[in-house]
């Protein structure tokens, strides 16, 4: 095992408790940290894949914008709040452990592919630079770019139309 | 003149331009006048922006730029314009007949106007794309303007709720259809869709990874056309949302959805041992479990939510009648079947939303009483609207279901023929319902005409609209089966 | 060396992870948490397919001409995911100001039943 093999099976493995400890915690904010420490993990397989510029970005826009989002939120209405472990609002239960099913047969197939094992790294100078993915962003991808803009400004409006309310 | 020459060859992405400006300008007349504008103004606003795009619409633009591989991300063919062309159109008839309800609730005009036309960008975009980052983003910017507008209203907690619930499901099939995009993009390297489909042509590509994914793609544009096993968020939003709104998601909403769908399975035909079957079982248990939901329900609101699932069943048996055999069957079969629902569902969300009460979105039966008192023409409009929907002979919804009937015992497709038919039958009965509930008259009719809001010149206007489409539909259907040009 | 398939294994744990997160808990909040995870899984999934490429080792003879980036669209979902996460906590404040609650349970988010 070399060392990026074992960052990769560590971090891996700290992903998956991290998302399964959101999914555990009792209290919303302990939720929203392990979630922090699940976003770093991702961040760090990003680096590990040496898209770096990715990486970057998760942990700026995850970690530094959403996740602050989160927990502001979650400050201003009640931290205090307890979930309780009743049945959801929903009634997904049966829902829930037909997904677990399908997700089952998902990881059988893909174990059990032979293709998917056959691939691995190639070499690649300017995987996931800032120059790369700069350029292509703004030549070939410059449509979506000012679509993405568009949706910025939906969610601005949106989100001041919401929570800014006379009553 | 260098300036002008490097925007020439954009010129095609003038429809879209003119949407997002409307957008921004009723924003900006807001920021300049506040609130001495009247609420029309900036419905009038929307209407000359929409015009405008509709004009840029139809002049030809030859595309030089914008091309990934010699695939323009934005070019709608002749069909796509077809459907830009109704859904345009149908946004400003919204528009016209919306400005009084607006006042009625005491919703902020501007704010709503733009997110309405930004909402109807995403879903132009989602309609005029064939690549999946372009109809992901298209149905993101569609999607989280209905999440706003659906909770808009100020006083109504069920509102909000709606919107939430909408949010919560919209956000995980947003998850699930990236997904899909995901293992599409892995196995074939790009996100166009003609590229994709070139390459299972081709290659007979047959394996795994790409079933995995549009299995995950299919499901995720499925749930945005509510189609059976995802059609729970349905009722709930549009009970909760305004009625406008109820209008706008049950037409321009569902057609740029089914238009998605309507792609998807065009470039996946080759696998389509995989998704075939099931996706006609869907449809069979959307028509047919749409039309027994929609029977028992006693709300207005809801009852209309499982019908307009029960139609987008029907365009569903369109699209995949002609995806099974597009060399015989026309695509302008779908075309009048979704024009003459998109007009129809108008009119009527045009009658309904002035009957609806000042504090309330709910609309039970009984408040329909009385129409004919209060509106003789919106009482005429429901009656042939309800009569079109049911299928009778010389409107237009019978023309429609006609033909898409014709198409799918062309592709011989006869379990979607009988589960149709089915439909239809149980369908007369809760059409029918609304017939009476509207012509019944008691000692109450003051009280409930009270609420009612008065009728401006954009509810006449709406009404004679879609009464004219739906009439006329039949004898312009010779013209109609030449735009495709087959 | 790390196979493709390790990565993918790895994201669709992550992903039915929060599929199940979002289908079973109750707090608004943490549901849109758990949605990002699912947005974060099918992320990571990108960028692995992008640097794999396995494309390329299926041994198709037609490889497109020009390859999109899959990086450029996990730049775009965390646009998304930022504008979805703005408007829903806009949309949790307004519930929580009209009932004082947030919690999705029989009190409060159950009057519209599906």
């Amino acid at each position: 095992m070399n060392y990026s093999e074992m960052f990769f099976y560590s971090l891996s493995g700290i992903a998956i408790l991290s998302a399964a400890s959101v999914l555990a915690c009792n209290n919303p904010v302990k939720s929203a940290l392990s979630l922090v420490v699940h976003l770093f993990t991702i961040a760090f397989l990003y680096f590990n894949l040496e898209a770096y510029m990715l990486g970057v970005t998760q942990i700026m826009v995850y970690v530094g914008a959403i996740m602050v989002l989160f927990l502001f939120v979650l400050m201003l209405l009640d931290p205090t709040i307890k979930q309780i472990n009743k049945t959801s609002a929903f009634c997904f239960q049966n829902v829930a452990s037909v997904a677990i099913l399908v997700f089952l047969c998902i990881i059988t197939i893909l174990s059990l592919e032979p293709i998917f094992y056959d691939i691995y790294l190639k070499e690649s100078q300017d995987f996931g630079t800032p120059q790369t993915l700069g350029l292509t962003l703004f030549s070939k991808y410059i449509i979506p770019f000012e679509i993405a803009s568009v949706l910025l400004l939906v969610g601005v409006v949106g989100s001041i139309l919401l929570a800014r309310r006379k009553s | 003149m260098n300036i002008i020459n490097d925007f020439l060859p954009y010129l095609h992405l003038c429809p879209f331009v003119f949407v997002f400006l409307t957008g921004a300008c009723i924003l900006i007349l807001r920021m300049i006048y506040g609130n001495q504008l009247a609420m029309v103004s900036y419905a009038i606003t929307l209407a000359v922006g929409f015009i405008l795009s509709i004009i840029s619409l139809l002049f030809d633009q030859n595309i030089e730029k914008d091309y990934i591989y010699g695939e323009s991300l934005l070019n709608p063919g002749s069909f796509d314009k077809c459907i830009l062309f109704i859904m345009l159109f149908v946004t400003i008839l919204i528009t016209m007949s919306s400005y009084k309800y607006l006042e009625k609730k005491k919703i902020k005009a501007p704010e709503f106007y733009s997110l309405l036309s930004w909402a109807t960008l995403g879903a132009m975009l989602m309609v005029a794309s064939k690549n999946l980052l372009i109809i992901f983003l298209g149905v993101e910017v569609l999607s989280i303007s209905l999440y706003v507008l659906t909770s808009i209203t100020d006083y109504d907690a069920k509102s909000s709720e709606a919107g939430f619930k909408y949010l919560i499901m919209g956000g995980l099939m947003s998850a699930v259809l990236l997904y899909g995009v995901s293992f599409t993009y892995g196995f074939t390297g790009t996100f166009q869709l003609d590229t994709v489909k070139h390459i299972l042509v081709q290659e007979q590509y047959n394996i795994y990874g790409i079933k995995i994914g549009l299995i995950f793609l299919l499901t995720g544009l499925l749930f945005k056309s509510s189609v059976f096993p995802f059609h729970f968020w349905l009722p709930d939003v549009y009970q909760g949302a305004p009625m406008v709104i109820t209008s706008y998601l049950s037409t321009v909403s569902k057609t740029a959805a089914m238009s998605a769908v309507y792609k998807l399975l065009i470039t996946f035909m080759t696998l389509k041992d995989v998704w075939l079957w099931p996706f006609v079982f869907m449809i069979i248990f959307t028509m047919v479990l749409g039309s027994c939901m929609a029977f028992v329900q006693k709300d207005v609101k809801r009852m209309l939510a499982y019908s307009s699932m029960v139609n987008g069943g029907y365009m569903l048996t369109g699209i995949l009648s002609y995806v099974m055999n597009v060399q015989n069957i026309d695509q302008s079969t779908m075309l009048i079947f979704i024009a003459i629902y998109n007009l129809g569902s108008v009119g009527l969300y045009n009658v309904l939303s002035t009957l609806v009460k000042e504090k309330s979105e709910d609309l039970p039966y009984e408040q329909l009483h009385h129409l004919k008192q209060f509106s003789k023409l919106g009482w005429f409009t429901m009656v042939i609207v309800m009569f079109s929907f049911i299928g009778i002979p010389p409107l237009g919804g019978f023309v429609g279901k006609f033909l898409i009937l014709s198409d799918a015992i062309d592709s011989s497709l006869m379990p979607l023929v009988i589960a149709m038919i089915i439909s239809s039958a149980i369908s007369t009965i809760y059409y029918l319902k609304v017939v009476g509930h509207i012509s019944a008259e008691n000692q109450s009719a003051t009280i409930s005409n009270k609420v009612r809001s008065e009728k401006t010149v954009g509810y006449y206007f709406v009404n004679v609209v879609s009464i004219s489409a739906i009439v006329i539909a039949p004898f312009v259907l010779k013209y109609f089966l030449n735009i495709t040009g087959k | 060396m790390i196979p493709l398939s390790h990565y993918l294994i790895l994201s669709s744990v992550l992903f039915f992870i929060g599929l199940l997160g979002v289908l079973t808990k109750r707090n608004p909040v943490i549901m849109f948490m758990c949605i990002e995870m699912m947005l974060n899984a099918v992320n990571l999934s990108f960028v692995a397919f992008t640097r794999y490429k396995p494309w390329e080792s299926l041994g198709f003879s037609m490889i497109p001409i020009e390859q999109d980036n899959g990086q450029i669209f996990v730049l775009f979902i965390m646009t998304v995911a930022a504008a979805e996460v703005a408007v829903g906590l806009g949309l949790v404040m307004a519930i929580f100001r009209k009932k004082q609650i947030v919690t999705t349970d029989d009190q409060t988010l159950t009057s519209l039943k599906g």
